[in-house]
């Protein structure tokens, strides 16, 4: 306002941006005709070439005016950036994960879950994963369950959120992978609706309770039964840029960009509305890169005088385990 | 929030509320379109009469033929918006991201114009009052200061919600629309030659002969401004509720065009200098009341383009195109949202 100080001055700009959302319309309704409703090409294009002239003419007497207002269009542009590069972003980051078949694994969850020996670090954990099929998991969220610190949990649980075409769509499917023990539950919401993915998941184990779907077997169950519901822990994970990427200088800039917009953004955990519950962070870098060749050589080894090398480890059940397995 | 199908009912209530949160940019257009066009030049038949008629026909071509008949149609179970259009079709073609972000990051500084014209448009008017015609003109710091004032106000009452007047907007857009046709009838009802400019060739002669006339073209498509935030808003309100409504203020606003145009030629003088038509045409001793419904119409306008613009964000961020921020619920108007970072951001840049 105080820029402008008239009414007059903002009118040029003003019918410039207009006429630009009107040309985007336009694209877009082109799209949609021809596609969605199916019309006859000659009709689409017949359309389109009115409108078009119609804007496109406009947007000329327009485009001149605006030439003298630089700040409004460096404020657009900014916008733009952000959004291009967020979108850009997320398609770059995706290519970089790793899905395994979850089924593989299955079994070992199950046997890790009902490892009395190890701590447990859960009742329910809940990973958030970006598979579309259940059958799918991220390579890295079962390197978090099994090949860090052990995570011992009564159920596991991995989430997918899926946007839908429709804005405001609110269903949820579950996949039992192994009873009660590994489960898939997928969010189909629409795209208006916020993912208060808290929220959702309890009120889907409040639904299984009730249709006794989900059963505990655990032994101490008088003690467990009062936080069956409370007692969830979010596992998210945080990309980080890794020094060993190799990526095209445009990836390398939109990548960048994106991580300095992330400083400022929400992060995942309030955004999902998570922050009320046990979330752990976990850092991931995007691109894990084959070891390097290190030229480390040993140059002694020594021992308390009187040992020797130790037996080969031997697990619970009597079964030699490779070492460094 | 979950607001699904809304192809409500036709009632007289459902019609009044359409009135008030769909047609608030596009039926402020008066206050600064006219005096957009003739701005700077010499007041002729030919000026006056293109004008006229190059509006009539972009308001028939880009907004009856192209919004309220053919894009309405381009529903997504209700809603309506740039967005909600790229969610129908993005699945054809990956560039079609290109076209939405576009079109989305234009409405949202629109979203940031529109409040300083509208109101300062609106607050000018008190310029032809004799008793402030000394203190107020456009430009001038008073002027400056009210229209701030007043904008401070709108978005501070943001964070309230605005459930609490929203049952206002209704009326208050049907006394604006009234007073447009009035005001409009009475002075063609003065000058009934201007009825002549519905014919397409005024228009054509202004683009083709007049000297510079195709770049008035800019100021002619202001009239059409808040097509897009009607599309946008649609969900609200219901196809068949807009569409009715639409007969009524297409009405209003031509006829008070026309008004301003027969006002021109008949009594404008040479040059129209630093007046506005909208408000010469107004007698002397209804300018006070007709200055504060017009700039009560421009606040509901903002509020509702504000509300488009906070649906918007919430869309891109829910797409990926916009990081995640925090969003804030406070009342809800049939899923339009509200939030104040965004306010405070566009309270700043309206500054």
């Amino acid at each position: 306002m105080l820029y402008f100080k008239k009414s007059s001055a903002m009118e040029a700009v003003y019918g410039f941006f207009i006429v630009v959302a009107m040309l985007m319309t336009s694209t877009l309704m082109f799209g949609y005709l021809k596609y969605v409703r199916r019309w006859h090409m000659a009709l689409v294009l017949l359309l389109m070439a009115v409108f078009f002239s119609l804007e496109i003419s406009n947007f000329i007497a327009n485009a001149v005016k605006i030439l003298h207002q630089p700040f409004l269009l460096i404020f657009v542009f900014a916008l733009l950036a952000v959004m291009f590069i967020w979108y850009r972003a997320r398609k770059i980051t995706n290519r970089f994960l790793d899905f395994i078949p979850l089924t593989n694994h299955a079994k070992a969850l199950t046997d890790l879950s009902n490892d009395k020996e190890i701590p447990k670090f859960a009742t329910h954990l809940v990973y958030l994963t970006k598979a579309d099929r259940a059958t799918s998991v991220e390579k890295q969220i079962i390197a978090s369950i099994m090949a860090k610190k052990l995570k011992r949990a009564e159920i596991y649980w991995f989430v997918h959120v899926n946007y839908t075409d429709e804005p405001y769509t609110m269903e949820y499917r579950v996949n039992e992978l192994v009873n009660d023990k590994v489960i898939r539950v997928d969010f189909d919401l629409g795209f208006r609706v916020q993912p208060r993915i808290n929220l959702l998941f309890k009120r889907v184990l409040q639904e299984l309770a009730e249709n006794q779907e989900l059963v505990f077997s655990s032994k101490y169950e008088s003690i467990q039964k009062s936080d069956f519901h409370t007692d969830i822990t979010y596992v998210l994970t945080e990309r980080v840029m890794s020094v060993e990427n190799e990526l095209s200088l445009k990836d390398d800039v939109i990548l960048d960009a994106y991580f300095a917009l992330k400083q400022i953004a929400l992060n995942d955990r309030d955004a999902f509305g998570l922050d009320e519950t046990d979330t752990v962070i976990e850092y991931v870098p995007l691109l894990i890169s084959e070891p390097a060749h290190l030229p480390l050589k040993r140059k002694a080894m020594l021992r308390p005088a009187g040992t020797s090398l130790p037996e080969k480890a031997m697990d619970r059940d009597g079964h030699m385990e490779q070492r460094g397995e | 929030m979950g607001n699904p199908h809304k192809y409500s009912k036709v009632t007289a209530a459902s019609l009044l509320v359409a009135l008030g949160i769909i047609y608030g940019d596009i039926g402020t257009s008066p206050l600064y379109v006219f005096k957009a066009i003739v701005h700077g030049h010499l007041i002729s038949e030919q000026l006056i009469y293109g004008g006229i008629s190059c509006i009539v026909w972009t308001l028939t071509l880009q907004t009856t033929f192209k919004y309220i008949y053919l894009t309405l149609q381009a529903d997504n179970r209700g809603e309506g918006g740039v967005f909600s259009l790229y969610a129908l079709v993005r699945r054809y073609g990956k560039w079609l991201y290109i076209p939405a972000i576009l079109g989305a990051t234009t409405l949202l500084a629109d979203g940031v114009i529109q409040p300083p014209i509208s109101i300062s448009s609106a607050v000018e008017g008190l310029a032809g009052v004799r008793a402030f015609s000394d203190s107020i003109s456009p430009g001038n710091n008073l002027t400056i200061g009210i229209v701030i004032v007043i904008i401070a106000l709108l978005f501070f009452f943001q964070r309230f919600g605005t459930k609490v007047v929203g049952f206002a907007f209704g009326p208050i857009m049907l006394v604006w629309f009234s007073m447009l046709f009035i005001l409009g009838a009475v002075q063609i009802a003065d000058h009934p030659e201007v009825l002549k400019c519905l014919n397409p060739y005024y228009a054509y002669d202004l683009l083709t002969n007049y000297p510079g006339g195709f770049w008035l073209l800019g100021a002619v498509f202001l009239c059409t401004t808040g097509a897009e935030a009607l599309y946008n808003d649609m969900g609200h309100c219901g196809l068949q509720n807009i569409r009715r409504t639409w007969v009524f203020v297409k009405i209003a606003l031509l006829t008070n065009y026309m008004g301003q145009g027969a006002w021109l030629i008949a009594s404008a003088g040479p040059e129209l200098g630093e007046r506005n038509p909208f408000y010469a045409i107004m007698p002397q001793w209804f300018l006070l009341i007709g200055v504060g419904i017009a700039t009560a119409a421009a606040v509901v306008a903002c509020q509702a383009v504000i509300s488009g613009s906070f649906t918007l964000i919430n869309e891109a961020i829910t797409l990926n195109f916009w990081p995640r921020v925090k969003v804030k619920f406070p009342t809800e108007i049939r899923g339009s949202t509200s939030r104040a970072s965004t306010g405070s951001c566009s309270s700043v840049a309206s500054a």
